[in-house]
């Protein structure tokens, strides 16, 4: 131990210009985060985007000169010919990083918190859990290839190179195949993304510390790297749901929610569907009916599956896409929007189809209403505090969803739910809030008046199937193509 | 010459690696601009290739300096027969080929990959390059020159940052943002602060290279990250307008007339007058007319000198307060209220220090207001449709029209050129009534670290509220054709009425 902390203190003592620097722009960011500062630093918008960037690179410069104190690669290095271990080296390097990079980031997001009226004690757990992830993702990673490179110089280059194919692959795959996000459960994504990339960091930081094998430790870091970007996009996956379904918090019969085909409406979705990405294809709207939902609660459609079969060719299979599945209007009618390949559609239009799938649904339970009077300045239970006045809430993980209602129905329903089901922050941001938007109404430039905030809350995660028959598909074809 | 020669060659065998990853990323960039210019789904990866170039190229100019290290005195190239002009112009001509040339080249392909004529455009982009070398390269090439190594040129950086967004945060405090909110003065001011933080940055090289004069060199980039800053705090904002009117196309004297609207009550003003919060002013208002802008124009109201004199003799001015305006009541945003399109009833907005007012608000006074207006030409107007193609409009742009939860949000591009003002407009198809949102763009110049990209942002990308189905959406967009001044003479009026 006193060895440790001998290598901990030489550490202290070489760093701390970089030390000083950290935290002060750590200290910046947290005075200027735009999260929750907007209204103040509009004044030089392009050094709050610079802060953006120089404050990783910050971190990252900490990092990389921390593991180039005692480099792993060469053998004509100083410290081999002292009496050092390398797990009294590694532990000095771990104590130092919990020291000087965990712990004031802990600490400075907790002061956030409590700046802006959250209690920093009711989210211990989601402050742990963003250091997990700060530590995993924007962190470990670094050290890992500080670790198998000399100099700052190397590092960066390294650094280049592995990021840049990575990025371009990331944004092919985005693009080739758009639609593939994860939705409300991309926490179990996230998560195993950093699972593998902090799996992948230790991995190369131990062999490089017990036996400086640098080759084999950059074949590690590559393949680490590259498993986390298939994991990253990794389409929807069945068994990730039945994860989520875990976390049901209330049993809903099986023979409840029921999905069909609504042959009484055929009026075509008014209002282009969603911001999201589509996917490709050719998109159609199917009016269908959901019954037998349990009184107080609304269904949304996470991952849907399609099967088109008929005209004499081979079944068409979608896979599973993500929040295309069902939209609710106002009016109470609801669509299945389906993407169908294009040239499949072309031949199979005017033929008679059956359409069969399955829709993997999440059931909220309307929690409380807000009414937007009382609702200038609130702390919304389970989000954070919220303004209507600019439209937002802060918080560090929402646990409820705002929505609008006019009535007994939706005027828009949630527009984000990317963490929606998150049980813990999955971010590895510095800051510790996010903003949320409150849905708001409009008529022109004034609010709807009858509108009303309700708190609603994920409380069953269900898989539910589907079998339309004798369908024409170009009946339902939407106006979005 | 043959020295410099063999300096780059030496260089470009030392550091092919960085300059590989430059000219792959450029590559990269231009593919993206040319086939999938400014694609939502690509808006990620564009960004992100674009900040890679920038940080590469900063990376490439610190190793291309340090390769031949300025400040020390025990390294190999001073023992050899080097001339300082020969390292100097060989470090120039590694930056102007391997950096300067990749990126021109790669705006050039990405014009022409998306149809349009690289020639026609080659002065902007050039003038392009002459900014990039000027205030990306330089001050990096200039920082470089003075540390030894990477790790102390990225401290330093950092150091430097943290220093000047504290400085920032004082001036916020003491003299309030919008002190740095220049609106169409912005072009102005931005070029001074390019030209001095360029000429601080050979200067110090040319030190450097010359005398190696490390601690003198150090001194110069501290005034060099300052003084920028120090001018565009004290530069008044009317000699920078002056600057820009005087460039300008001269407006007819007769065209835009300011005058009193007898008809309006004085007591009827809407509110909304703007008080700085750390000043003791009183807001006054009077009805305005504005005539005479020519048909089809708008103009927008910039800053206004309010000059008050008593019968005593005792004189106060606002200078050009960012918070006096001419504005129109009926907009929302607020800057959008300073467009005036020749109807409506604005009204003048300005502050008045308390002390002055209380002490002579029953007085008549005499009461000179100048206003600096900026002409806006006629209009572009284009049609779009919700869809997530690309939509062509005129003078090589085009336009995305997606639905952001509902509500389209037109984001539109155009081959380096901005616009001054952009409206978007929603029909609906069967009653005619029209919803107007207007905005007004580049009058506020926001910084960005993407100096590469050839498409300028139109719009905000902003969702708008549709009105019932079907409905067409309209995209204008109007360019700034003059500046100039207008002045309204006020003889014996009392402060208090206003």
């Amino acid at each position: 131990m006193k060895r440790v902390t001998q290598v901990f203190r030489k550490d202290a003592a070489h760093l701390w210009p970089q030390i000083l620097i950290f935290l002060a722009m750590l200290v910046l960011f947290a005075c200027e985060d735009p999260t929750y500062t907007s209204q103040r630093n509009h004044g030089f918008p392009s050094l709050t985007n610079l802060l953006y960037l120089l404050l990783p690179l910050s971190c990252w410069l900490l990092v990389i000169a921390l593991v180039h104190e005692e480099t792993p690669i060469g053998h004509n290095q100083y410290w081999l010919t002292r009496p050092f271990t390398w797990t009294d080296l590694l532990a000095a390097k771990a104590l130092f990083l919990l020291a000087f990079v965990n712990l004031p980031v802990f600490l400075c997001q907790a002061a956030v918190l409590a700046a802006n009226g959250i209690s920093p004690a009711g989210h211990l757990t989601d402050l742990l859990a963003k250091q997990v992830f700060f530590l995993a993702l924007l962190v470990l990673p670094v050290a890992a290839l500080a670790a198998v490179t000399k100099g700052l110089g190397r590092t960066i280059l390294g650094g280049l190179l592995l990021a840049v194919p990575l990025a371009m692959t990331a944004a092919l795959l985005a693009y080739l195949a758009p639609g593939s996000g994860w939705g409300g459960l991309a926490w179990i994504r996230a998560s195993a993304v950093a699972a593998v990339a902090f799996g992948g960091a230790v991995v190369v930081l131990f062999l490089q510390y017990t036996r400086r094998r640098t080759a084999l430790s950059r074949a590690v870091l590559a393949a680490a790297a590259m498993l986390v970007l298939l994991l990253w996009a990794t389409p929807p996956w069945q068994r990730a749901f039945v994860l989520q379904s875990w976390f049901s918090t209330q049993q809903i019969d099986p023979q409840a929610v029921r999905v069909s085909f609504d042959p009484r409406h055929d009026v075509p979705l008014p209002a282009p569907a969603s911001n999201l990405t589509p996917p490709h294809g050719t998109r159609l709207d199917i009016p269908i009916q959901v019954q037998d939902i349990p009184p107080g609660i609304e269904v949304a459609a996470d991952w849907t599956q399609v099967q088109a079969e008929g005209g004499g060719l081979a079944p068409w299979r979608s896979g599973w896409a993500v929040n295309w599945g069902i939209r609710h209007e106002p009016t109470g009618k609801r669509w299945l929007i389906v993407f169908v390949d294009s040239d499949y559609f072309d031949r199979i239009k005017d033929a008679s189809v059956r359409l069969h799938g399955s829709v993997d649904l999440t059931l909220f339970a309307r929690t409380s209403s807000l009414p937007p009077d009382r609702f200038a300045d609130l702390d919304v239970p389970g989000i954070g505090p919220c303004s209507i006045m600019k439209l937002r809430c802060l918080s560090p993980l929402p646990r409820a969803i705002l929505a609008v209602v006019s009535g007994k129905s939706f005027l828009y329903p949630p527009a984000n739910r990317t963490d929606d089901y998150a049980p813990y922050p999955t971010s590895p941001w510095f800051g510790p809030l996010q903003e949320y938007s409150v849905p708001a109404a409009f008529e022109g430039k004034r609010p709807v008046t009858d509108m009303a905030l309700v708190l609603e809350t994920p409380v069953a995660h269900i898989q539910r199937s589907f079998d339309f028959q004798s369908l024409r598909l170009a009946d339902y074809l939407s106006a979005d193509n | 010459m043959r020295q410099t020669l063999r300096i780059l060659r030496k260089d470009v065998r030392h550091l092919w690696p960085r300059i590989a990853v430059v000219v792959f990323l450029a590559a990269v960039y231009a593919y993206i601009e040319a086939i999938f210019p400014r694609n939502p789904m690509l808006m990620f990866a564009e960004g992100g290739c674009g900040l890679l170039l920038m940080l590469a190229a900063w990376f490439v100019v610190v190793s291309v300096i340090h390769e031949d290290r300025l400040t020390g005195n025990n390294q190999f190239w001073i023992t050899r027969p080097y001339s300082w002009r020969s390292l100097l112009l060989a470090k120039a001509l590694f930056i102007l080929l391997f950096l300067n040339l990749p990126v021109l080249l790669a705006q050039i392909a990405g014009l022409a990959g998306a149809g349009l004529s690289p020639a026609h455009y080659l002065p902007k982009l050039l003038w392009r390059q002459l900014g990039f070398a000027a205030m990306s390269l330089a001050p990096v090439a200039a920082l470089a020159a003075v540390t030894a190594n990477l790790v102390q040129f990225a401290m330093t950086f950092l150091a430097i940052f943290a220093g000047l967004y504290a400085l920032f945060l004082g001036m916020a405090v003491t003299v309030g943002t919008d002190a740095l909110a220049w609106g169409s003065a912005g072009p102005v001011v931005v070029a001074c602060q390019s030209a001095i933080t360029s000429l601080f940055g050979v200067s110090i090289c040319v030190l450097q290279y010359s005398r190696r004069a490390t601690t003198a060199a150090r001194w110069l980039v501290a005034c060099g990250v300052v003084a920028p800053w120090i001018f565009a705090t004290l530069v008044p904002w009317g000699a920078a307008f002056a600057v820009l009117a005087k460039r300008s196309p001269a407006v007819d004297p007769t065209a835009v007339r300011l005058s009193l609207d007898p008809a309006r009550d004085r007591n009827a003003w809407p509110g909304g007058s703007v008080v700085r919060p750390h000043q003791d002013v009183v807001g006054i208002s009077l009805p305005i007319h504005v005539t005479g802008i020519p048909a089809g124009m708008e103009t927008f109201s910039e800053r206004v000198a309010v000059t008050v004199e008593t019968p005593g003799g005792e004189t106060w001015s606002s200078g050009w307060d960012s918070l006096n305006a001419i504005r129109r009541s009926t907009q929302v945003s607020f800057l959008s209220k300073q467009i005036l399109p020749g109807a409506g009833s604005p009204w003048l907005e300005a502050n008045i220090d308390r002390s002055f007012f209380n002490k002579f608000s029953t007085t008549p006074v005499h009461l000179r207001i100048t206003v600096a207006f900026t002409l806006l030409g006629k209009p572009t107007t284009t049609r779009l449709t919700v869809s997530n193609r690309r939509q062509p409009l005129p003078d090589d742009g085009f336009c995305y029209l997606q639905s952001n939860t509902g509500f389209p949000s037109p984001l539109c591009f155009a081959a380096l050129r901005k616009a001054a003002e952009y409206m978007v407009r929603l029909q609906p198809l069967e009653t005619g009534d029209v919803q107007e949102y207007e905005s007004v763009e580049s009058l506020q110049p926001t910084g960005t670290l993407n100096v590469f990209s050839i498409w300028e942002r139109l719009s905000s990308g902003v969702g708008y509220k549709p009105p019932p189905s079907p409905y067409a959406v309209f995209f204008e967009t109007r360019q700034a054709v003059a500046h100039f001044e207008r002045v309204l003479d006020l003889q014996a009026v009392r402060l208090g009425e206003m």
